[in-house]
């Protein structure tokens, strides 16, 4: 069947038109996200190809609804007895379906990806990727994008219209949630299409790449097999597909560390900016979120070194705060939130000095609320994932409240001399002297 | 040549066709029966969607269900419109039968002609570019004859195509059908006699599943074609103020 006939050969009133709108539904969806630079607007997404593979979250939903609709015409019209008696076999019908919609889909995607990856060229800003595991994901994409489409035409074909649209939208969901989320520590997920974006220093090696093409090119011929409905080579299939699965399940995924991800990244003089190879596309901002917060920085408190994590600052004389770049729910990330990372700086200078709730901790609180009124963070314990609810923490909350009151009322040339007076404490999360009524 | 050897057919465990023997040749035969005599039914067993479980159809000397082929090939020369059938309605007249042509896999340059001959034979063709929700009742009835003959079936069913008509429509309906009657066998199922009288060139009678009467209708004379109704009126065991 060629693709003029599959635009004949489906009952619905402009083919042609469909064709062009899930294509270009399925381009642009892709296109908008790269080319908004996903490390500026999705942020945590490690690649700009990434973001191609993120289009596996909502495009087999899209695909499977769309090849569902398509087959389910002639019974939503009350079609279904005429178009039986045709002298065309079932799977031809069910398969027009699939042939427009996964003809439409592959081409969006495959346009999207020049786009991409003409894009992440460009930009230079791919961090593990390589023609090698792209050469290998995209065919696994397609493959995906034909086993839902086929999936979608058989609900469309068996099932009634109110039923197999939502199961189109929600079955390859819910396999992505499975697969990507609840179970990304488990076997299973070497099934993962989506398996390339989350990580920051390690990808999933070849062979995990192979056995996932594979996997789904054998489901996908499977499906196809059933809807031409050729059962003993299903039985065949479905029978190599267990075998398959079962050595992969065994074997797992696993993953090589990206090169140079880990790799210390430093820029800039007082203070100099760190961050590791994966988020150095991040530099540029976390060096102007810093910048922001410099000069609230109380002098004697400012340091040599603001870093994503200790260990990539050599210089053990240097003055450290560890800060990673914060948004959402991730750290270290690539965009920054500019309430978020006053809160982790606050952290950095003062709470995070403190071992225990001994010694200096008393003063740190009050000095964390003022950094944090001066800067309308929240003390609830809400300002990013892992804040410390410091009313809980607090020990005598309304004579800390009270202290940060106080001290927000100095002029800021008493409140440098209180600073000066007892940097030392602060650092060593020692008793401080009390701070001045204004 | 469509012939029927004692077929019985069975629909929810109940049987609704009892051992009917039946030739259908070139020309309208007009099934007629009330409601539930079996007429639908014994159309689903000609188009091949309800299997017999007793008897044979006979396609040009195929059992039609005894063998893929031969349905394939009985489909492929069948026209089929259901009762009340029911029509996209956002779709234009035009890509309706194309859909129709292509589900009688026809080429794409077959089939435009095929649509442009049956727009033609039942009078749609200035309306080919309507949608099909837009179409009156009796428009409506052509459209789904234009998808029934597409292709040139040799076996058309009509399933009480002229229901739910006006007089004028109904008129102009049958007068397709009878235009198409030369060249193929056409099973016209209906229980209104106009039908009968208008349209076919034989009756059968079909009742409680069997067929009870069968017979050419007589068009030498007016006294003749009026004593077709009483014919099947009789056949039928109802007086003629039954409705009938």
């Amino acid at each position: 069947m060629t693709p003029r006939g599959a635009l004949r050969g489906v009952c619905i009133p402009r083919p042609g038109w469909f064709a062009v709108l899930l294509t270009a539904v399925a381009l642009t969806s892709v296109t908008v996200m790269a080319l908004l630079r996903t490390e500026e607007w999705v942020g945590w997404l490690p690649s700009t190809i990434g973001v191609l593979e993120l289009a596996s979250v909502w495009m087999p939903s899209l695909l499977a609804t769309s090849a569902a609709w398509i087959s389910g015409q002639p019974r939503a019209h009350g079609m279904a007895e005429w178009v039986s008696t045709s002298p065309r076999s079932q799977a031809q019908r069910n398969g027009v379906a699939v042939l427009l919609v996964g003809i439409s889909g592959v081409l969006g995607l495959c346009l999207a990806c020049g786009v991409v990856i003409s894009e992440s060229l460009r930009s230079g800003l791919d961090h593990g990727m390589s023609a090698g595991i792209v050469a290998l994901w995209i065919p696994t994409m397609v493959t995906y994008a034909v086993f839902w489409s086929i999936v979608g035409a058989a609900a469309g074909a068996l099932l009634p219209r109110t039923v197999a649209l939502p199961l189109g939208v929600l079955v390859p969901y819910v396999v992505y949630a499975v697969l990507d989320v609840y179970a990304a520590n488990l076997p299973v997920a070497v099934f993962a299409v989506n398996g390339t974006r989350f990580y920051d220093y390690v990808r999933p090696a070849t062979d995990s790449l192979v056995v996932r093409l594979v996997f789904w090119s054998v489901a996908a011929a499977v499906a196809a097999l059933a809807l031409v409905r050729r059962w003993r080579l299903v039985q065949r299939g479905v029978w190599a597909l267990s075998v398959a699965a079962a050595i992969a399940l065994f074997v797992g995924p696993h993953y090589v560390p990206i090169a140079g991800a880990q790799a210390a990244s430093c820029a800039g003089r007082l203070p100099q900016a760190c961050l590791d190879g994966s988020h150095i596309t991040t530099m540029p901002r976390y060096r102007s979120a810093i910048e922001d917060l410099w000069p609230s920085i109380p002098e004697p408190l400012r340091p040599d070194v603001v870093t994503s994590a200790a260990d990539l600052v050599t210089d053990a004389k240097a003055d450290v705060l560890v800060a990673p770049p914060v948004a959402g729910v991730t750290e270290p990330a690539r965009m920054i939130d500019p309430t978020m990372f006053a809160a982790r700086l606050g952290d950095a200078l003062f709470l995070d000095r403190c071992t225990d709730t001994s010694g200096g901790f008393a003063t740190a609180v009050v000095l964390e609320r003022w950094w944090r009124d001066a800067h309308g963070v929240p003390v609830d314990g809400t300002a990013f994932v892992g804040d410390v609810d410091l009313d809980a923490a607090d020990l005598d909350r309304s004579a800390s409240v009270r202290a940060a009151e106080e001290l927000a009322a100095l002029t800021p040339e008493r409140r440098r001399q209180w600073f000066a007076t007892n940097a030392s404490a602060i650092r060593d999360c020692r008793e401080s002297t009390p701070v001045p009524v204004a | 040549m469509v012939v029927l050897e004692g077929v019985s057919a069975q629909l929810g465990g109940r049987e609704v066709l009892r051992e009917v023997d039946l030739v259908l040749p070139t020309g309208v035969t007009a099934l007629v029966g009330r409601n539930g005599a079996g007429k639908t039914t014994l159309m689903r067993v000609l188009t091949g969607a309800l299997k017999p479980t007793a008897g044979v159809v006979r396609v040009n000397g195929h059992d039609i269900h005894g063998m893929s082929a031969a349905m394939r090939a009985h489909r492929q020369g069948l026209g089929w419109q259901p009762q009340e059938p029911r029509l996209p309605p956002r779709m234009r007249v035009s890509r309706f039968l194309e859909y129709a042509a292509w589900l009688k896999r026809l080429s794409p340059s077959e089939g435009q002609g095929a649509v442009d001959t049956a727009l033609a034979a039942v009078d749609l063709s200035d309306l080919r570019d309507r949608r099909l929700g837009v179409l009156s009742g009796g428009q409506r009835r052509r459209a789904a004859l234009a998808a029934a003959i597409v292709g040139d079936p040799t076996l058309l069913l009509l399933d009480e195509p002229t229901l739910g008509l006006d007089p004028i429509q109904r008129s102009h309906f049958l007068g397709v059908v009878r235009k198409l009657a030369p060249d193929r066998s056409i099973v016209l199922a209906t229980h209104l006699m106009e039908d009968v009288e208008l349209a076919s060139d034989r009756w059968v009678v079909i009742d409680g599943g069997r067929i009870v009467a069968a017979r050419d209708v007589d068009r030498s004379s007016p006294a003749a074609l009026s004593s077709t109704a009483d014919d099947v009126r009789e056949a039928l065991g109802v007086d003629s103020r039954s409705g009938l």
